[in-house]
């Protein structure tokens, strides 16, 4: 009886668990499973992802714009030389100068184009494209996976490639260039850009020398400079940076002023007045200096002294001989003087007082300009000294 | 005879604590079932905006400058929708921008799509610039709340 009554009394404790392993099985237990299941489908999304960038990160292609050898058509050559297949979906032919579609609204390849296993390559012609098209061009070619491949730029004219390697032409001139100096005209590229040659070296031969120097170059930018016995020279707008072909054209001008040849000074340098005693010879020298003016722009170099334009004059009762020694060959700078010639004078006659005339003539001293190479002259000038003579 | 002498019944007892135990249970079971189903659902969606993201990919493939057309296209697995679209200073900070569905972008590369410089998309400044695009999976797109979901939203920045 009792056990029996112990076995009734658990009724409700049983239909309570039940319901409770219900709840767990049919609620707790699906949503624990509608987790994991969701997690892991997010997991299996995400590795799809980072798969599909990790092969779209090893996407390489080459595309090389090139012409063919047979029809002397424009065509793309696609190499494959990465790890993975590459499938090509589109080509884009751009205008690099305006930046702009040559194919209108459209790309100019967009259907029937073949996949690239690894290491294949293809040829795709892309003359309809650049058809009469004259210009800079560059073709873009984009995958499936959409990874963008840019072409080598290449100058077209009427649509075929232009045999030319440069299409525009940089002019460099450098003005009033300094004698002997080494100028050297260095362009650097920024970025991309293609010029030859990239450096250019004159000696100037003369003063005041131009030259002009032609660069062949591709569009892009560059930077111009312009050096001076291998020191960048002071000069307005050196290192100047252009872009070709908005620029084509640089002048350095060094903004010196053209020489001239100025006019050089004579100074005497001879006694006032010479004493000498009647029936006898008496000597007395002369220097003769020569000045280069302060105002000269230049110094001046071989000196050439003719003594036979140095004559002394006057006093015709008088015997009168004149002996130079020229000095040539020297140099010199402005403001500077030195001796020109040295002069030893012999006077005889009778007693009485007589006034010499010494006279250097015009052209007698000539120079040559260091930079200019101009001729340095100097014009006739006279002094007079004093003669007395007394009787013995 | 005690249970005579009490005046309840047994078995009325056990039908009644059984009746009651069933019925809390029943209540309990809706009230555990109900909240795990909110949270399933919850977590479905959540899982969704999660795959659709993972989904989504758009690239620029060219601006033509002169046209005035940027063309862009969609090498994921998601459809897209275009947010907002700005071409602004390499140097200088992004403008403000507001969301509107300009474009609407199919999974598949076969076609490109053309985002209007102006009108779709916002040009400031001077170059050289870099273009800002925000797109959102169309699964996840609100036409009459653009910004509901813009976390899931992606972002492509690129040099023009």
């Amino acid at each position: 009886m009792c056990r029996k009554h112990g076995k009734r009394r658990g009724i409700s404790a049983i239909v309570g668990g039940i319901i409770i392993l219900a709840i767990f099985f049919a609620t707790i237990i699906p949503l624990m499973l509608l987790m994991q299941n969701s997690y892991t489908i997010f997991l299996q999304e995400s590795n799809s992802r980072r798969i599909f960038d990790t092969d779209r990160a090893s996407e390489s292609l080459t595309v090389e714009a090139s012409q063919s050898k047979t029809t002397k058509d424009l065509v793309l050559i696609l190499s494959n030389d990465g790890p993975v297949y590459v499938k090509p979906v589109r080509v884009w032919a751009i205008n690099v100068a305006k930046q702009t579609s040559l194919t209108g609204n459209a790309p100019c390849l967009g259907v029937g184009l073949e996949g690239l296993p690894p290491g294949r390559n293809t040829t795709l012609n892309v003359r309809q494209c650049v058809s009469g098209f004259t210009g800079i061009a560059q073709f873009i070619v984009v995958s499936e996976k959409g990874r963008l491949f840019a072409s080598n730029r290449v100058n077209l004219t009427g649509g075929q490639l232009v045999d030319i390697v440069f299409p525009y032409t940089l002019t460099v001139s450098i003005l009033n260039m300094k004698r002997g100096t080494t100028y050297e005209a260095r362009v650097e590229i920024l970025g991309e850009g293609n010029i030859t040659p990239s450096t250019f070296t004159h000696k100037a031969t003369a003063s005041n020398e131009n030259v002009t120097i032609a660069f062949g170059a591709a569009a892009g930018r560059y930077k111009i400079s312009l050096y001076e016995n291998n020191v960048l020279a002071k000069v307005k707008d050196n290192q100047v940076t252009i872009t070709i072909p908005d620029t084509s054209a640089i002048i350095f001008d060094l903004g010196r002023v053209p020489y001239q040849p100025v006019t050089l000074d004579i100074i005497f340098d001879v006694p006032r007045k010479v004493f000498a005693v009647q029936g006898e010879e008496e000597s007395f020298s002369a220097g003769i200096w020569v000045q280069l003016p302060k105002e000269a722009l230049e110094p001046v170099k071989d000196f050439d002294v003719d003594v036979g334009k140095i004559q002394v004059t006057g006093a015709p009762q008088l015997s009168k001989d004149i002996v130079c020694t020229p000095f040539s060959g020297f140099t010199l700078q402005p403001g500077q003087r030195t001796i020109a010639a040295l002069c030893t004078i012999t006077i005889k006659g009778p007693e009485g007082k007589y006034s010499l005339a010494i006279t250097i003539d015009e052209d007698a001293i000539i120079g040559e300009g260091f930079y200019s190479g101009l001729p340095y002259k100097n014009d006739e000038k006279t002094t007079t000294v004093d003669v007395q003579i007394r009787k013995k | 005879m005690r249970l005579k002498k009490n005046g309840v019944s047994y078995i009325v007892t056990v039908a009644i604590m059984t009746a009651v135990t069933i019925a809390a249970g029943l209540f309990i079971w809706g009230i555990v079932g109900g909240w795990a189903g909110t949270s399933a659902m919850d977590m479905v969606r959540e899982t969704n905006k999660g795959v659709a993201q993972q989904r989504s990919l758009l690239i620029v493939e060219f601006v033509d400058r002169e046209r005035g057309i940027v063309w862009v296209s969609n090498p994921g697995k998601a459809d897209l929708v275009v947010l907002s679209c700005t071409i602004y200073p390499k140097s200088s900070s992004p403008p403000p921008k507001t969301y509107q569905k300009l474009i609407e972008v199919k999974a598949s590369m076969s076609n490109t799509y053309p985002l209007e410089i102006g009108s779709q998309c916002q040009l400031v400044g001077s170059g050289p610039y870099v273009i800002k695009i925000t797109a959102i999976a169309s699964t996840l797109y609100n036409d009459k709340n653009p910004t509901e979901n813009i976390q899931w939203a992606i972002v492509v920045r690129q040099d023009v």
